[in-house]
């Protein structure tokens, strides 16, 4: 950084390749883990790698408002809706179109768009909603921004299943293009981590973290407390409208209840296991929740433990997870990284493992 | 360089400030002195913009500031040094310095102020990437201070820095006052320590219940019989 100063400093400053080093060993494995699970894996491991995938946009990108902003949002998935039924009237072949959508105005009904625009143009959606409904909200304080999202979650589902001619309504949306592969799952999940890391470190993250801390000390030192919300709301919108994207064209069918109060749940739960504010901790979170959640649902249809017979108990794994969802907020209120962040450049810094050796030593 | 008219501030139905009006030159070390709930951070906050003034007029260099708000304040060289310091306790030192170059898009001032900030305070300089809410309160002062020298302000506006210091706090940090007026910076002091403020000051106002009720030369005031009863404990 060029604005580092001048003086001595105790810690040794990694150098270039270190950082790097910390950069690439993460996407290395992350490459070598997703070839692997394409090229050896079931079709059922596959699948949950995309789930954990789209998991880590949606709560990496809602940790970019709660997170940092400190004012929580419940309505994120309402977002995602945006996104998921945007990007698929966009992506839906005219053929299909005529017939599950008949009612399409024309300059819809005759439009194909290719998947990648789709996304973008499915994100800019949300982002314009977040805009329009920020303005009011984020006016308000702590636990009110959270009613008045959840509200605008409820609002969302509302026009969904009454807006038949582009939604279908209540009825199963279907015929979406499944062009939805591990690559874009990735690449955008890379997308928002790297965008996430940028707020952070950039004067308006910094503005965030203040107004965050304490509203009034930092509107004295001239933060712009409802501009920095809704540049946050405004990027968080939007990664989670191209989460919804890809998720619609992964699921290829669905209808207005997937978004809704269990994905919402589902996505607090991530966030708040890895720690708000954290972005390693967003990452660490979608991969406890999504991977505890798969192995409680394969027990769910009973177990035998040698000469014990455990009977089918469905719907135990929600349970589980609302428990570890309570016990995070008894035991370890701030998550499991409590806003730090895990550094991967440490690894590759000799006086690191120097520091760790002798703390065994003594 | 600073003119508060007839200031009215309410909060809700409660008038805090009945009319204040007092005036601050330009290179002046002013002290606005008064017990609790006389008035003081209500001023301060509504001159910086954090409150707003339902009659009565603020003139910064002539120009009506009493609408703008504090983001608008700082671009014009004002900066509070709120009450109870107020610094960012999960934030490190250099960042929360940081924090209070906000608005500046010039990294290279900011860099050399924040190594002036270090050489005004050298413990800070000892604390650079340590969290502000584990430094001593005496630290905590001097960051916050530091925070709002940080945006370069021509009118510093101080809330009790003395406010739970130890004496020995309490004199570095009423020195490096004068050292920042005796370099140009005009500041408004808010105090209850009324003995020690009147020695630093150039002019004083004794503000009572929402009423400036005095106004004169430090020097004066230090002798003024009821200012004397009131305020120094004579």
């Amino acid at each position: 950084m060029d604005d580092s100063l001048s003086r001595p400093v105790s810690v040794a400053q990694p150098t270039t390749w270190q950082r790097y080093a910390g950069v690439a060993t993460p996407l290395l494995l992350l490459l070598l883990v997703t070839l692997y699970i394409q090229g050896a894996s079931s079709a059922y491991i596959q699948r949950v790698w995309i789930i954990l995938g789209l998991d880590i946009i949606l709560v990496a990108s809602l940790n970019l408002f709660n997170g940092f902003t400190g004012v929580f949002s419940l309505g994120h998935v309402g977002f995602m809706a945006i996104g998921a039924y945007v990007s698929a009237i966009l992506t839906l072949p005219l053929e299909k179109k005529a017939i599950n959508l008949p009612d399409l105005p024309a300059w819809l009904a005759h439009i194909q768009l290719g998947f990648f625009p789709a996304i973008l143009i499915g994100g800019l959606a949300a982002t314009l909603v977040a805009l329009a409904i920020g303005r009011p909200v984020l006016r308000l304080s702590g636990h009110y921004v959270a009613v008045a999202t959840l509200a605008f979650l409820v609002i969302v589902r509302v026009i969904l299943i009454n807006a038949t001619p582009y939604t279908r309504g209540s009825r199963t949306f279907s015929g979406t293009p499944a062009y939805t592969t591990v690559w874009w799952v990735y690449g955008w999940a890379l997308v928002t981590i790297y965008v996430a890391w940028r707020v952070l470190r950039s004067p308006y993250g910094r503005a965030m973290l203040a107004q965050r801390e304490d509203r009034a000390a930092a509107r004295s030192v001239g933060v712009r407390v409802l501009r920095s919300r809704m540049w946050a709301f405004g990027i968080s919108a939007f990664l989670t409208g191209v989460a919804g994207a890809l998720w619609g064209h992964y699921i290829l069918s669905f209808s207005p209840n997937a978004f809704y109060f269990a994905e919402t749940f589902s996505i607090i739960t991530m966030l708040v296991v890895g720690g708000m504010g954290s972005i390693s901790g967003s990452v660490i979170g979608a991969i406890l929740v999504v991977l505890l959640s798969e192995v409680l649902r394969n027990l769910e249809g009973g177990f035998s433990l040698g000469v014990v017979q455990i009977p089918p108990l469905y719907g135990m794994s929600q349970i589980l997870m609302a428990i570890l969802f309570i016990g995070i907020l008894i035991f370890r209120r701030e998550g499991l990284l409590g806003g730090r962040e895990i550094d991967l450049t440490k690894l590759f810094v000799v006086d690191y493992w120097r520091s760790v050796f002798r703390r065994k030593e003594v | 360089m600073l003119r508060l008219e007839n200031v009215e501030v309410f909060y809700g139905n409660i008038r805090a400030l009945k009319g204040v009006s007092f005036s601050v030159r330009e290179g002046e070390l002013v002290t606005l002195i008064g017990s609790n709930g006389a008035g003081k951070s209500t001023t301060l906050n509504t001159i910086v913009g954090l409150l707003h003034p339902r009659q009565g007029a603020i003139l910064y260099e002539d120009e009506p500031i009493h609408r703008l708000s504090p983001f608008q304040m700082i671009q014009r060289g004002i900066s509070l040094c709120p009450e109870g310091r107020r610094i960012f306790g999960n934030l490190t030192v250099d960042d929360n310095l940081r924090m209070g170059a906000i608005q500046r898009r010039d990294p290279e001032g900011v860099r050399q102020d924040r190594e002036w900030v270090y050489a005004l305070f050298p413990v800070l300089a000892e604390r650079l990437h340590q969290l502000g809410g584990t430094l001593s309160g005496g630290e905590q002062q001097m960051l916050a201070i530091g925070r709002s020298l940080m945006s370069r302000p021509r009118l510093l506006l101080m809330d009790e820095p003395s406010l739970g210091l130890a004496p020995v706090l309490v004199q570095t940090i009423f020195q490096t006052l004068q050292q920042l007026k005796a370099q140009g910076t005009t500041i408004l002091l808010v105090e209850q320590n009324a003995h020690q403020a009147l020695e630093i000051a150039d002019r004083g106002y004794i503000l009572e219940t929402g009423r400036i009720i005095l106004g004169d030369a430090a020097a004066t005031l230090r002798t003024n019989k009821l200012v004397v009863q009131s305020y120094l404990g004579g």
